[in-house]
Order: structure tokens, then sequence, then C-alpha cells
């Protein structure tokens, strides 16, 4: 067979050969810059979220802006081309008690006890902007 | 150079390109699912942090809610206690299970056991009860599933009473129940509530609430 040529047919089978191999180990591998860089935004809002109304730090919009450079919103921003959904859940204060003692009057504010503490506000959304 | 060479040396950078090409389209494929699914599991893992989290609320909402209906506003208890604070618990939680439910994660609560018995007051309140639960939490969506278990040994404290209420004029009014609902575990009070069950509030100078 004829040499004088820059890749041999062997060279040929053994590039497709390691190419292949290669792009098997990425298969496997299931690395993906994107779902690092939308994980790391769904954390941004999540963190938002437990930070403000599970830990009761006094954290808003700006404060997220400034420590992370990302812009969160507790509204579903219009028109941005690419926004990451956070979600975190939490228990409504008892009787809207912030605090550990409370005074009730019934036929006032002590129907509370009547039902339970929760509505669908216990869902806390964001959405998280690059 | 013979032309059977330039042949199979194209055919084999044709096999090695559509090949390659195919396996990248699968790596592309592959990593977008990796994708969807690490994404999916970490919101069930945090579905099952936040059920979690909430699940003291759930143990005094429904303690407090009980005692309520069982000993507020009313001189005599009106049914037994634990039956109707073990009633209310599971049905909360039915409750809570439906609150964190959404078309991605699945959330589950299951008691695992309920401790509530009557225990004898040493702190001058009219009644006191031991009260613990035990309970499950679980996320799962497609393709991840995260359990979390907690439990908690609380004692609540009943103190129903009627004072007695002047007006003005020297005269009894009718009662004004007072109740108040406590709550503590081994750190302290969780829940120290006052509930007046007059309305408006009677006032122990003037006149009687109509």
């Amino acid at each position: 067979m004829n040499k004088g040529i820059l890749f041999t047919y062997d060279a040929l089978i053994a590039l497709a050969l390691l190419s292949a191999g290669m792009a098997l180990v990425l298969v496997f591998s299931n690395y993906d810059a994107t779902a690092g860089r939308y994980t790391g935004l769904e954390s941004i809002g999540r963190d938002y979220l437990t930070e403000k109304y599970e830990n009761n730090i006094d954290i808003d919009e700006a404060d997220v802006l400034q420590l992370s450079g990302r812009t969160v919103s507790e509204t579903p921003p219009v028109g941005e081309p690419l926004v990451v959904y956070s979600s975190a859940f939490e228990y409504l204060d008892l009787c809207n008690c912030t605090t550990t003692a409370c005074t009730l009057e019934n036929g006032l504010n002590a129907s509370c006890l009547q039902s339970q503490d929760i509505n669908s506000s216990i869902k806390k959304e964001v959405w998280v902007t690059p | 150079m013979s032309k059977g060479f330039f042949s199979a040396a194209i055919n084999a950078l044709v096999i090695g390109a559509v090949v390659t090409a195919a396996l990248f389209a699968l790596t592309y494929a592959a990593s977008y699912d990796a994708s969807v699914k690490g994404l999916e599991a970490k919101r069930v893992a945090d579905r099952a942090y936040d059920g979690n989290h909430g699940s003291r609320q759930v143990v005094l909402d429904s303690l407090m809610d009980s005692a309520f209906a069982v000993y507020g506003c009313s001189p005599l208890p009106l049914a037994d206690f634990c039956t109707v604070a073990n009633d209310t618990y599971a049905s909360y939680l039915a409750g809570y299970s439906s609150a964190l439910n959404d078309s991605i994660v699945n959330f589950n609560s299951t008691p695992l056991g309920i401790y509530c018995n009557s225990t004898d007051s040493t702190t001058g309140f009219n009644w006191s009860f031991a009260y613990a639960a035990n309970t499950s939490f679980t996320a799962n969506s497609s393709n991840a599933k995260k359990t979390l278990l907690d439990s908690f040994s609380l004692t609540l404290e009943l103190l129903n009473y009627t004072p007695a209420v002047v007006n003005g004029s020297g005269t009894t009014c009718s009662g004004e129940v007072l109740m108040k609902i406590a709550v503590n575990d081994s750190n302290g009070y969780l829940i120290n509530y006052d509930v007046n069950c007059s309305q408006p509030p009677v006032n122990l100078i003037g006149d009687c609430p109509p």
C-alpha cells in the first residue's frame, strides 16, 4: 500500500476510534457547564428565599444584586430571554404572631384557632436573571 | 498513489466524522438529561428540607387549635383532648402535604407515631399534656427521592379560668372566660398565648359588655 500521504488508512481509523472514545468519555461524564450555571442561579434564588422567609433575615432584592451580581424578582419578569425559577415553602406564623407570646381576642383575631394556618402563600417564588 | 487508497481514506474520514457527530449529539443529549435530572434532584431535596423545616409549626398549630376546640371559651372540656389532637394533627399533616405538592415534586407526610397523655400539672395549670410526634416527610419525583424524619416531645399546658368581673356599680358581670395555651419543649416556651373569649374585652371598671 502506498504510504505517501499525510494520513494513512490505519491512522484515520485510529483517529476515528480516538474521537469516538473521547466522545464516550464525555457521554458518561455527565458534565455540562450550562447545568452548573443554571444550578448556581437557582441556588441564588433559593438562598434568597430561605434567608428571607425561613431564617427571617432582613434581605431584599437589592442586597442580592449587590452580593451576587444577579437580579432576583419575586414577580415573574416580562421579556427576559433567560430566567431561572426557584421556590421555597415556609409555614405561616401561627395566628400572625411573630413572637412567642401573644394575646388573642375571640371574635377579632382568634379565628386562627379554628383552622389550619396555611394557605397558598406558604409557597415563595423567585425568578433569577443572569 | 492508488485510487483504492483514496477511497478507503475518504470512507474512513466520513465514517469517523459521522460517528463523532453522533456521539457528540449523544453527549449533548446526555448532558441535557443530566442537567434536568440534577435540577430536579435538587428541587426534591429542597422540598424535603422545606417540609421538615415546617414540621414543628404543624404540631403547634394542631395542638393550639385542639386546645381551643376542647377547652376554649367553655367552662368544661367539650371532648377528649388527645383524641381531638391526634385527629387534628393527621388532618393538618395532610393539608400541609397538599400545600407542598406541585407538578414536579410529590410530597407526603406520614405520622409514624403520636403519643398524647394527660399529666399532673405541677405549674398551676388546669390541664397538662405530654405530647410527642414522630413523622416522616418524603419528597419524590420521577427521578429522585428524599426522606427526612422529625420528632418532637412537647408539653402542653392549659389554663382556663373565669375571673370576677365587676362593673363600675359593683355589680358582677357575666364571666369573662380567659384562656392560656402554653407549649414548651426542653428549650423553653414555644408558645404562650392568652385568649380572651369575650368580645369586646371586658374592663374591670366600667360597664358590663353587651
